[in-house]
């Protein structure tokens, strides 16, 4: 009897102890899990719309976290609180004559950085004063699934340039994407790279007298324009001088890089950091409000979140908020060097 | 205690957004949305109107506000505005038009800070400023009010009719010009003439001007007999001009001080002078004006014919017959031919 007594008491320690450990680790697993949603269902039905439709559209323009307004609301109340905080599309294109590309004899230092902050943000604007120097540098002369993108700095590299920008967008389902197929048309140095001459795309790029073309066009009306190098992404900021209008915040609170020309021909390249402590991100009406800021007659916005990266002499001046560093990418925004070097 | 944790943590969350959706700029410019028609009336009467102006009272102008934005909802979007210095700009629209532009600062303050309106401008499409030309011996009123001598921009105005009676004959009738301005909506312009007859009023409003020229009109009575006056003036003056009649008898209808009285007696009057028989025909008058007591004009249109070697020539004659009462009565002092 004593014997069974003892047996019986082992059992029931042993079966105590798991049971401790399967508890604390249940709460340690649940508790956050459970804090969190509880954490995101406050912002969704808590006191603030405003942080409501914050957190909507910044969560859908990222690649791994969409899913998460899901959770909450039905898709007539995500394509709501989209419509509410959108910028109006352009109407038209570009008009070049606004336009005239300062003489190279008359041109101020050719490329300046200036540190650029809002309330919920810092980055960079890069300003470069000879507009034909800016080129699409691509990861590869054709593009293929079974060939994985660049970094910028690589593209950069490849086309033997100075500096550049992450340009436009690229399948990147989940975020997990390689950088391998852009989304939208690529045109680079005079050639159709990606997409068709029968499909309309939002078109940034260059034309041969260097002016940026921002507006949708089919590809061959792009090339008949005389459109060297392109880009597909958007929205488009400011067409000819006027900045589209912003409904709500326009956006979320993501990294941002865009692209935007001053009458005199300089281009601004603009990246603002994002997913940080020190920095969430900034709307679209943040980027409109610098473009117009630093005098663009055209602007528009190109792809962001954790692609966004400036480089200059080699090395990265934005903070990158991707923790495995700046992505593969398949275009990229490059700088080249001055033509006499 | 973690669940009461977490629900502190949650409850500091709801503190923190509500704190967040307080600062935002929508609770300063939600104030003075449609309905919400109240709000502006402090705005109006701050900039616009702090006292009431002598043409449209306070109730007048929030009337028009408020029909105003009855036209469309009123929606403000954010302005491209100046960034990272405290403030930001917005335009309130209704209907596609501007009707205002907020200037908001930034006041640091708790966690996220709130925002106030620093300034307005409206931009409110008011009707403006007017211009009212009238007899200066007539009662005008604007909305039911004498303008007061101060709105008077010019006097002594000549009427472009009487400018060429001769000046020592006597006070010839003049015109002043009143300028009213910030009116909200067009306003009524009464005239009484002299004789206490409403006068007509002429609007005019091209390209941004608006003005009111209030023109002196007669009364009927007196018109018929001034017509069958002038008609027998024009035919008389018509029969000279052939050498049908003589300067001594058309010189009896004319005032001998008047510039048409020397003009006519050295005019050369010798065209068609052969001729069997004259005829005035379709003789009309209009626009009988009675300026003052002692000044008048009306209008008279008729064909003057001419008949010579079994032919007909016909002259049609536009003219305005200007009058000066006299002792003797009223005599011609003008005769333009139009």
């Amino acid at each position: 009897m004593k014997k069974q007594k003892l047996e019986h008491a082992g059992k029931s320690i042993s079966e105590r102890v798991w049971y401790r450990i399967f508890i604390c680790f249940s709460t340690l697993l649940f508790v956050p899990c459970a804090a969190l949603y509880c954490g995101l269902a406050v912002i969704s039905y808590g006191p603030s719309p405003a942080a409501r439709d914050l957190f909507v559209v910044s969560m859908l323009e990222t690649s791994a976290l969409k899913f998460l307004p899901r959770i909450f609301w039905g898709p007539d109340a995500i394509r709501a609180i989209v419509e509410a905080n959108a910028v109006a599309p352009p109407e038209g294109v570009s008009d070049t004559e606004l336009i005239q590309v300062t003489p190279p004899e008359d041109m101020e230092e050719e490329i300046i950085i200036e540190d650029v902050k809002g309330y919920t943000f810092r980055g960079k604007m890069m300003i470069v004063a000879d507009p034909s120097r800016l080129m699409v540098g691509i990861s590869h002369n054709s593009f293929s699934k079974e060939l994985r993108g660049l970094t910028v700095s690589e593209i950069i590299s490849r086309h033997g340039g100075v500096g550049g920008v992450n340009a436009g967008g690229f399948a990147d389902e989940n975020g997990k994407g390689d950088g391998s197929v852009p989304l939208g048309i690529v045109i680079s140095e005079g050639a159709l790279k990606w997409g068709k001459k029968s499909a309309v795309y939002d078109i940034i790029g260059f034309d041969k007298e260097n002016r940026l073309i921002v507006g949708k066009m089919t590809g061959k009306q792009a090339l008949d324009m005389g459109v060297r190098d392109a880009v597909s992404f958007g929205p488009v900021l400011i067409l000819n001088g006027t900045p589209m209008e912003v409904k709500g915040f326009g956006g979320g609170l993501n990294p941002r890089t865009a692209i935007g020309q001053r009458a005199d021909g300089a281009v601004l390249l603009l990246v603002i950091d994002g997913r940080q402590p020190n920095s969430l991100g900034g709307a679209m009406s943040d980027v409109i409000d610098l473009m117009a800021q630093y005098g663009a007659v055209n602007a528009a916005n190109l792809d962001g979140g954790s692609s966004t990266v400036m480089y200059r002499d080699g090395e990265l001046i934005n903070v990158c908020c991707s923790l495995y560093g700046p992505r593969d990418i398949p275009t990229a925004l490059v700088v080249r060097n001055k033509a006499d070097e | 205690m973690v669940f009461v944790a977490v629900g502190a943590g949650l409850g500091y969350l709801w503190r923190i957004l509500d704190e967040y959706e307080y600062s935002l700029p929508d609770q300063v410019l939600s104030v003075y949305l449609a309905p919400a028609v109240e709000g502006w009336l402090p705005l109006l009467f701050t900039k616009e109107a702090a006292t009431p102006g002598l043409f449209e009272t306070p109730a007048d102008k929030a009337g028009f506000i408020r029909e105003l934005l009855s036209k469309d909802q009123l929606v403000y979007q954010r302005s491209k505005g100046k960034f990272g210095d405290g403030r930001e700009i917005y335009l309130f629209k209704s209907g596609g038009e501007t009707l205002a532009t907020m200037t908001l600062q930034k006041i640091l303050s708790g966690r996220f800070g709130h925002w106030e309106a620093a300034n307005v401008e409206l931009h409110l499409p008011i009707y403006g400023d007017l211009r009212v030309i009238a007899p200066t011996d007539a009662l005008v009123r604007i909305n039911g009010a004498s303008p007061p001598e101060s709105s008077v921009a010019e006097e002594g105005l000549p009427y472009p009719a009487l400018s060429n009676l001769p000046p020592e004959i006597g006070a010839w009738p003049t015109q002043r010009e009143y300028r009213i301005s910030g009116l909200y909506k067009k306003p009524e312009v009464l005239a009484e003439g002299f004789d206490g007859n409403l006068l007509e009023v002429k609007w005019h409003e091209e390209n941004g001007e608006n003005w009111a020229a209030v023109s002196p009109t007669g009364a009927p009575p007196e018109e018929e007999k001034v017509r069958e006056m002038a008609l027998a003036d024009a035919k008389l003056y018509s029969m000279y001009t052939s050498r049908d009649t003589t300067f001594a008898a058309l010189s009896k209808r004319l005032l001998r001080q008047s510039h048409i009285y020397a003009s006519l007696r050295n005019m050369e009057t010798i065209f068609y002078t052969d001729h069997t028989r004259v005829a005035f025909a379709d003789g009309q008058t209009s626009n009988f004006r009675k300026f003052s007591p002692s000044c008048m004009a009306i209008d008279v249109d008729y064909v003057y014919c001419v008949y010579r070697d079994k032919r007909e020539y016909r002259f049609p004659t536009a003219s305005t017959f200007i009058y000066w009462k006299t002792g003797k009565g009223w005599l011609i002092a003008d005769i333009i031919l139009r």
